[in-house]
């Protein structure tokens, strides 16, 4: 596969869909169900991509680099970096039209659809992450950090590290 | 920009100084390269940079750009970043904010994707590494929290209260229960909106927290 090949499948994968993982099916058809990765690679990327730092859906970036070394994870990168620049016209729209009350209602309606989405998705979070009492225990640890005081994000997850080494190991 | 929106939405407080774009650049590249665990650590740290600590965005307006990125396709948080920095310094700005949260984190995750099965192999950090998967679940509860909280300001105790309540139900539903479409989700939740208009609230007179 070539890195102009590869930025473009990224590419429409990450315009036609919403959220980090939203291309994940179209992604994966082209690449396993086509033999160019198999499930364990595409799999290896995946929890690349959960474990690195910066924003969902950088499993893309794992996964050209797999298929084309440095060439094909710039590629990816750029893929993934242009669709969410059709905000600006978003946000310009929003700048001139907010003022309007149908428009600042509909923006509002909006704000509180996305906050049942998000909803939706914690409780799916929360099923995959937490297994026991223990991942119930540092979860809520690293709920109460983020939300009571104003620590650093690798606090909490240093010490979650920390203590599934007590715990798993 | 920004002058027909509400004083709770305005970008910044009065008066706070518009941060340089070396600033911009280190905090960007420290958000990218430590916020480790995906994206709801990466948007809880955003948060933190840019409304806690520096004051350089308000938060209905972080809330609002969050929102807003939930209806443009590709990943929500660089949607994010691309309105913070068209907000602090135009198109460099968001340069810079593209740049500097891409490049930490693109380099990780490739550095990563090389060693990652020889880190799952080992007892060590295998069991850190499950240790921290937990811990984002509940990072991903506190930024659902504020997010949710975010939706709800001004929604009151009374009809609209109630209105509202069942508004995010039916969103919860939908998507829950009966699986339809997010993007239809939020469009249907939009125009129901548009037939509802509503006045812009009332500016609230200056004080502590709420600058004129």
């Amino acid at each position: 596969v070539t890195a102009g090949g590869l930025f473009w499948l990224f590419f429409v994968a990450s315009l036609l869909t919403f959220g980090g993982f939203g291309g994940l099916p179209i992604v994966h058809q082209e690449l396993v169900e086509s033999g160019s990765l198999s499930d364990a690679q595409f799999a290896h990327a995946l929890a690349v991509g959960l474990t690195a730092p910066g924003p969902n859906g950088l499993y893309i970036i794992s996964l050209g680099y797999l298929l084309g070394g440095i060439p094909g994870a710039l590629a990816a990168t750029f893929a993934v970096a242009l669709p969410p620049f059709t905000i600006l016209p978003v946000a310009s729209a929003y700048d001139r039209f907010a003022h309007r009350p149908r428009v600042r209602s509909a923006l509002r309606h909006l704000g509180l659809a996305v906050a049942g989405l998000v909803m939706v998705a914690l409780w799916s979070i929360l099923r995959g992450t937490v297994g026991g009492l223990a991942d119930a225990g540092i979860a809520f640890g690293a709920f109460l950090l983020a939300t009571r005081t104003r620590v650093h994000v690798t606090v909490p997850l240093g010490l979650a590290a920390l203590a599934g080494v007590l715990v798993h190991r | 920009m920004g002058e027909h929106l509400s004083p709770g939405e305005a970008p910044a407080g009065a008066g706070r100084p518009s941060p340089s774009l070396l600033e911009l650049w280190w905090s960007w590249l420290a958000i990218g390269a430590f916020s480790l665990g995906g994206g709801a650590a990466t948007l809880l740290q955003m948060r933190r940079v840019w409304v806690d600590r520096h004051g350089w965005v308000s938060g209905p307006f972080f809330d609002r750009a969050f929102q807003m990125s939930q209806v443009v396709p590709g990943i929500n948080i660089l949607a994010v970043a691309i309105q913070l920095g068209r907000v602090s310094a135009g198109w460099p700005g968001i340069l810079v904010a593209l740049v500097g949260l891409l490049l930490p984190s693109a380099t990780i995750t490739v550095l990563l994707t090389q060693v990652f099965g020889f880190l799952q192999a080992q007892a060590f950090t295998r069991a850190a590494l499950d240790g921290v998967v937990p811990a984002t679940g509940g990072l991903t509860a506190a930024v659902s929290v504020q997010m949710v909280a975010a939706a709800f300001r001004g929604s009151g105790r009374g009809r609209r209260g109630l209105r509202d309540l069942a508004v995010v139900l039916v969103c919860v539903v939908g998507l829950g229960v009966f699986r339809w479409p997010a993007p239809l989700i939020l469009l249907a939740a939009a125009a129901f909106g548009a037939l509802l208009p509503e006045a812009p609230p009332e500016a609230k007179p200056a004080g502590p927290g709420n600058p004129p």
